[in-house]
């Protein structure tokens, strides 16, 4: 196997200076948001969950992107193996910042999830129904479950992926790839419950079996973009010139068919409840293309399906680094609405805007997140010296 | 094959051979006229030099008319001739129902365009099925890899293009 030179990342002084500005400027939007909003800082706990599962999504993203390629024996991924692993650097804050929103929602400071309260309990025969799965003891237990899971097989990951570099022989592949199969079919059941859990019993009376698919296709497709993203600008730095255009081409290739397979997932979702037009059911959407939500839907879907799907069909667009950033960029900010679109109308109704709470919380999220990753990025070689399937990797070429 | 014109077939075992001996010849400035291989070697089309394929305009074509034929079927069967109620919301409106008919759109767009994409390869490659097999050397459906190079139209001589085939890991060179 040929020895690569690899090189140390620093963090560059303007990138951090800059998500320093954006946390900054977003705690102090948030904290003024609260003071705006203190007789019904809904609005506000509705937003900080938004951020708080979007970015602890795309961070999971990376685990699981790992996972799949470890299972999938996939060689061409491991020059990249470094961003991924560093997207699972955000996911302790995303799971604390998840554990604030559901902590101060037992306590009653806001009502996101008002199966928290035992009157709604006590009144409505739907809720008392779904009692034995939809308690606060249980849920508890759930969300336990989810951050030892998700966070554990991270940490693993990561152990695993610096112990196969330094060694350079099978011994730590072999076990990661016992550990990812086990994660995946942990995955494949937390990210279904999980989906149910934080985001769909907010509209408690409502259920969709395709709830947890699509709530995954939307931060799975997310993460991809991101680290598209962040391939590029570390290219655009002057690192990482291992990965050849033949990388990022797999890569424009994940985030244009996840587009579809997100788009499918969502209109399967809708189509069902529109044919069969059940009124308990179909309130959902009503409550989503009838009113003021209407236009976020019509914008979501343009940047969520529409444009990824025109601008990234031919193979020149996906070997392409301003098509690429571009549509990765707006796929990312499309699925921030779409997670957006699915949290609000059930917290706030239509008392929704572009105002200081949805500003801050995407500002202070994104700066944390960018602070977290990179910050992740320095810990380790970029480009994984000796690792196993590297050689594979380097002569990655379609 | 015209009888006048001679060629000869370098024989290659390793796909990874090939490749390089494809850059290596067409480098040296000898006209490869076809490569056959058991089953397709990444990176060969472009090292032969070709133009990148446009079938993906018969896709586009045979797809369109896919998508425009189930619309003109889903309007005639279920809003003209029997209009349909559909999920309890007889509008009788192609607009309106649209979601209902997207999945029909989708899968007869697919299907056109697929069956339509092969044909067009096909007829341009006049591949047929029932046609005789046009490679020269049988075993280049099985493990060789088959280098065909027409010497009318050479500038090197016969001689230095079979040491430059042996140079570069021809394991046989053939004559028909």
């Amino acid at each position: 196997m040929e020895t690569v030179v690899s090189q140390k990342f620093v963090f560059p002084a303007r990138l951090r200076l800059l998500s320093l500005i954006m946390m900054g400027v977003g705690l102090i939007a948030l904290i003024a948001s609260f003071l705006l909003y203190r007789d019904d800082s809904q609005r506000v706990w509705s937003n900080l969950l938004v951020a708080s599962f979007f970015f602890t999504g795309v961070s999971l993203a990376g685990t699981f992107f790992l996972a799949v390629n470890i299972v999938g024996e996939a060689g061409w991924y491991t020059v990249l193996r470094r961003i991924p692993e560093a997207l699972g650097k955000f996911m302790p804050f995303g799971l604390v910042a998840l554990a604030v929103v559901v902590i101060t929602g037992i306590l009653g400071i806001h009502k996101t999830w008002i199966w928290m309260d035992k009157e709604v309990v006590a009144t409505d025969e739907v809720v008392r129904h779904k009692s034995a799965y939809l308690n606060v003891p249980f849920f508890l237990v759930r969300f336990a479950a989810y951050a030892a899971i998700w966070y554990g097989f991270t940490v693993i990951f990561r152990r695993q992926s610096l112990m196969d570099e330094q060694l350079g022989t099978l011994d730590h592949y072999f076990k990661m790839r016992k550990y990812a199969a086990t994660f995946l079919v942990l995955f494949a059941i937390t990210s279904s419950t999980s989906a149910w859990d934080f985001l769909m019993s907010i509209d408690v009376h409502w259920f969709s079996t395709l709830f947890g698919w699509y709530t995954f296709a939307g931060y799975w497709v997310s993460g991809v973009a991101v680290m598209l993203l962040i391939v590029i600008y570390l290219k655009k730095l002057g690192y990482m010139p291992q990965v050849n255009l033949s990388h990022i081409h797999d890569l424009a290739k994940y985030l244009f068919a996840f587009s579809i397979f997100w788009t499918y997932l969502y209109f399967s979702q809708f189509m069902l409840y529109f044919y069969a037009n059940i009124p308990e059911e179909v309130v959902y959407f009503i409550e989503r293309y009838d009113t003021q939500y209407r236009p976020l839907i019509l914008v979501m879907v343009a940047l969520n399906f529409v444009l990824p799907l025109l601008v990234l069909m031919t193979r020149d667009a996906k070997r392409n680094y301003l098509y690429t950033v571009t549509i990765a960029t707006l796929v990312v900010l499309g699925h921030y609405l779409d997670l957006y679109q699915i949290v609000m109308p059930g917290t706030v109704g239509t008392n929704f805007g572009l105002g200081l709470p949805e500003v801050g919380c995407f500002l202070l999220f994104t700066g944390l997140f960018i602070f977290a990753v990179f910050r992740g990025l320095e810990q380790a070689n970029l480009v994984p010296s000796k690792a196993t399937f590297l050689d594979e990797s380097l002569h990655h070429n379609y | 094959m015209d009888k006048n014109n001679k060629v000869i077939y370098g024989v290659f075992t390793d796909p990874d051979v090939t490749l390089a001996a494809v850059k290596a010849l067409r480098r040296e400035g000898v006209r490869i006229k076809e490569v056959y291989c058991p089953f397709p070697v990444h990176g060969l089309d472009e090292a032969m030099g070709y133009k990148p394929t446009n079938i993906s305009v018969s896709a586009f074509v045979f797809g369109a008319t896919g998508c425009s034929l189930a619309a003109l079927m889903i309007w005639y069967m279920n809003i003209h001739d029997w209009p349909m109620n559909i999920g309890g919301k007889p509008s009788f409106s192609f607009a309106e129902n649209f979601p209902a008919f997207v999945p029909v759109l989708f899968e007869s767009t697919v299907l056109l365009a697929a069956h339509g994409m092969i044909a067009t390869f096909y007829f341009v490659t006049k591949l047929f099925p029932g046609f005789p097999g046009r490679n020269p050397d049988k075993r280049s459906t099985d493990d060789r890899f088959v280098m065909e190079i027409d010497l009318s139209e050479q500038s090197l001589s016969e001689d230095d293009i079979k040491r430059l085939l042996q140079k570069y890991g021809a394991s046989e060179i053939n004559h028909p």
